[in-house]
């Protein structure tokens, strides 16, 4: 009996692995076609008459701000450098305990003022408002630690213009970006929320002469593969699910949405993990259940560039967290999972990463698991799982690729030849240890959400210092390379066999 | 029958181990050569596009040389044209030489740039264009005729079936063309492109940038154009504010009928973003006209619960008091919603004596409950 249900197990697994390789291959297929639209979209809608106009609406930049005094000073300044006539930025100082308060203070004029944010969103108290003396349009709330949503918040609570763009103060925007999100809210006047491509700012260099952005693969393995990651998860994954308007994270680094929107659904969950992936479920959530026209798009133009980890125990730390939050934006919202009433964001996007993204590490692991039970119980046909096992590496390898591929088609954002074979190695190399890696963080938040952990300050990896994390995972890498070594050779051998 | 089919199928695969293992062994195969072949098709289109670019930089140098000689006279734009098609050098290139080298260049070199661009042979090139099936192949001819200030009969009316193209990003770019080529020869083009961008509100206000900044278009046209806009009962209130602003900019016509229109309809409709958008320009119209007769419909706006609504109210008070005594602003108060003082104080542009002129019925906040009673102390 236990034999036949390892069986049924095994079979499940391979359902699945077909689900989630034709899932993705159809979201490819999305993305193609939508990158070659968009292209062609940019042409025709070209129009200074219509950036001219003055019912155009004007933006809000908020910009939650915790412990940045390294980089703020530079990262205002090219905010404030942006090309657009009316937008106000309102930096909140989240409680920082270095001295990014008193840099903003004396290198921007600011001045102690009441500006009466309105008191709608929820976020901790705030301590001071200030105005900028020299330079107008440029706000500062400073406020008690409630991590970034509530910075949010309180910014969105000030925000005195229709569009409100939120962005982090280590990121950095390229020049054009709110003309180009302006041209996204032109184009659909339903639209609640636009997310634009977040690209890795590690490595790239900025022009002396005008500011521009010169892209360059950063060097170290972690910042690198991540690259591999985003261009993936943003150039084929958000257009693929745009196409359907089932565009369910906005990403909490780089996000434009309408403040009467935000106001309307409460603003960003102060509790939630994965705020960013929440606060666009419940904008779905509110529209569908209110029967109202909207739209959540991605626009893959605009981009802003992020500082990412580069260490093994920050980037752990990460990507457990986003784990948590989305287990529990998904636990919050679980009525719409599968939801037909929640129209294709429910039915299909919400269905997905319930299925995929949050099942995704369980079978994963559970597959690894039972493998190994049926490898040394001397029940597993080897020859079978051998293949298997290549064709599972092989169709990550390919979907890296082709994300890398829809890249170069449309953005070419490394065009040295050591960056696209860098990258093009990473494509390969991440399914070799990387993905095992990451399917473990995960699996690791599941069960730090599962007992109790599910604020952001819970993580277990603090427990051993950044030296000790490092070198363990890179045993892990040497020690899964030589197994999926082995595997692919013996894989290999009953193919020529 | 899917349970029934799956279960065929795994029964089939236990006894017939061979051809799971031909299938497994295909599917490795087609993954590794797909693999490969994206691999090879980025590194290929790499040294593609290099070698394209280093070929560009030569057919480059090629056509700035015929340009140079254009210029100086010593050769014609026919023979510029021929030269190019002997060589096989694309118009794009000349294209945009010409586009980098106007309005940088004498008066009588530009004159003859454009002379050239508008060349029947250049022309003919695109023409070819609008015909193609690809939408970006169309686009680029689309994209040539919109920058060009001649088109003929014949390539109107090609654009015109464009604007009637599946793509709505086609049609979109050749109503642009029709705006931007629209001159007082062009009979009913006016209401033609009007008609087919009935409900597009994007095209209108597009179409409205357009026709003010066309030159061939007299003030007078334009006046009756636009006012004929205006008075289109269709049209929604965010374009009648649009129009009588930019009649504002070139005639006396006089709007303001409209205007108070407008604010009857704003007051009346349900609240959006888009009604604080549209009071916003509202107030900025009858400002930049400079009435300030209004204010019995404009206090209507003040009682909206939009707040962006009521700063733009508050916007017009606080201008049209500007120079005198606050004698205006505290009857205002006295008279309007009980907030009217929390927004005047609030306002930006307002400064600190006018918020210490102010003397205000504080009881009349603490109802409203917009502010604390800490903070209301501050603003007074």
């Amino acid at each position: 009996m236990s034999n036949e249900l390892l069986t049924l197990g095994g079979y499940l697994i391979l359902g699945y692995f077909l689900l989630i390789n034709g899932t993705y291959f159809v979201l490819v297929a999305l993305s193609f076609a939508g990158v070659r639209k968009f292209k062609n979209k940019k042409i025709a809608y070209e129009s200074k008459g219509v950036f001219d106009s003055n019912l155009n609406p004007s933006f809000s930049l908020v910009v939650p701000a915790y412990n940045e005094e390294a980089n703020i000073v530079e990262n205002v300044r090219s905010f404030m450098d942006l090309n657009f006539s009316d937008f106000e930025i309102i930096l909140v100082n989240d409680g920082s305990t270095d001295k990014t308060l008193d840099i903003l203070i004396q290198e921007f004029g600011f001045k102690e003022k009441e500006l009466y944010p309105e008191e709608t969103l929820p976020c901790k108290k705030i301590n001071q408002t200030y105005a900028s003396e020299t330079h107008p349009g440029l706000f500062l709330i400073d406020k008690e630690n409630g991590k970034k949503a509530d910075a949010n918040n309180a910014g969105i609570n000030l925000a005195h213009n229709e569009m409100v763009c939120v962005v982090d103060a280590d990121s950095r925007l390229d020049r054009e970006v709110l003309l180009k999100m302006l041209q996204a809210v032109q184009q659909d006047e339903k639209v609640a929320g636009v997310g634009g491509i977040l690209r890795v700012l590690n490595g790239t260099e900025y022009s002396e002469k005008d500011g521009a952005p010169i892209p360059k693969l950063p060097s170290g393995f972690i910042p690198g593969i991540q690259v591999l990651e985003y261009i993936r998860a943003f150039l084929y994954g958000r257009i693929g699910w745009d196409r359907i308007n089932s565009m369910m994270i906005i990403s909490g680094g780089f996000g434009v949405f309408r403040r009467d929107a935000l106001m309307k659904v409460g603003g960003y969950d102060v509790d939630s993990l994965g705020e960013d992936f929440e606060l666009t479920v419940k904008l779905h959530r509110y529209f569908q259940e209110n029967d109202l026209p909207y739209t959540i798009r991605f626009y893959p133009d605009p981009v802003c560039r992020t500082r990412v980890p580069e260490t093994w125990a920050s980037l752990s730390a990460q990507r457990n967290r986003w784990y948590r939050g989305l287990t529990g934006t998904l636990l919050k919202h679980k009525k719409m999972i599968g939801n037909p009433s929640y129209g294709a964001p429910g039915m299909l996007a919400m269905a997905y990463f319930f299925l995929i993204e949050f099942l995704g590490p369980v079978v994963e692991m559970a597959g690894y698991i039972l493998i190994s039970y049926f490898l040394f119980s001397g029940n597993l046909n080897e020859d079978f799982a051998f293949m298997f096992f290549l064709i599972a590496i092989l169709s990550g390898m390919l979907l890296s690729i082709f994300g890398l591929l829809t890249d170069e088609l449309t953005h070419r954002q490394y065009p040295s030849k050591r960056d696209g074979l860098m990258l093009v190695a990473y494509a390969m190399v991440e399914n070799l240890g990387f993905r095992q890696l990451h399917t473990w963080w995960r699996i690791k938040g599941l069960f730090d959400y599962l007992s109790g952990k599910t604020s952001w300050d819970d993580n277990g990896d603090r427990l051993l210092s950044d030296k000790t994390i490092s070198v363990m995972h890179r045993v892990w890498l040497v020690v899964i390379n030589v197994v999926i070594a082995g595997v692919a050779w013996k894989g290999l051998k009953v193919i020529f066999s | 029958m899917f349970r029934y089919l799956s279960s065929l199928c795994i029964h089939f695969l236990q006894i017939h181990p061979e051809i799971r293992q031909t299938i497994l062994s295909a599917a490795i195969l087609i993954l590794v050569l797909l693999l490969l072949f994206t691999i090879g098709f980025i590194f290929t289109d790499r040294v593609i596009k290099q070698r394209q670019q280093r070929k560009r930089a030569i057919k480059t140098d090629q056509v700035s040389d015929l340009l140079r000689k254009y210029l100086t006279g010593d050769m014609t734009a026919p023979a510029v044209c021929d030269k190019m098609t002997d060589n096989k050098i694309s118009f794009a290139i000349l294209v945009q030489l010409c586009r980098q080298l106007i309005n940088k260049v004498p008066a009588e070199k530009d004159k003859k740039l454009i002379h050239l661009l508008e060349s029947e042979a250049v022309q003919q090139q695109y023409r070819k264009k609008l015909f193609k099936a690809d939408p970006a192949e169309i686009l680029e001819g689309l994209q040539y005729f919109k920058m060009i200030n001649e088109m003929s009969e014949e390539d109107v009316l090609t654009v015109k079936e464009l604007t009637r193209h599946k793509k709505d990003y086609v049609a979109h770019a050749s109503v642009a063309v029709l705006l931007q080529n629209m001159n007082s020869e062009h009979d009913g083009m006016f209401d033609y492109i009007a008609d087919r961008i009935q409900g597009k509100e994007e095209l209108l206000i597009e179409l409205m940038y357009q026709l003010r900044a066309n030159p061939e278009v007299s003030l007078a046209e334009k006046t009756a154009l636009f006012a004929e806009m205006l008075e289109n009962e269709r049209s929604q209130c965010r374009i009648k504010v649009l129009l009588i602003n930019l009649l504002g900019e070139f005639t006396e016509y006089p709007a303001d009928h409209m205007l108070s229109d407008c604010i009857k309809k704003l007051v009346q409709a349900p609240a959006s973003a888009e009604k604080c958008r549209v009071a916003g320009a509202l107030v900025d119209a009858l400002r930049k006209r400079g009435q300030c007769s209004y204010a019995p419909e404009v206090m209507q706006l003040a009682e909206q619960p939009d707040r962006q609504v009521r700063e733009a109210a508050v916007r017009y008070f606080y201008d049209c008091d500007s120079g005198s005594d606050s004698a205006f602003l505290q009857q205002l108060i006295s008279e309007g919603p009980s907030y009217l003082e929390k927004e005047l104080a609030y306002h930006k542009h307002l400064s600190k004596q006018d918020k210490q002129g102010l003397t205000v019925a504080t009881d009349k906040v603490d109802e409203e409950g917009i502010f604390s009673t800490e903070k209301k102390g501050e603003v007074l």
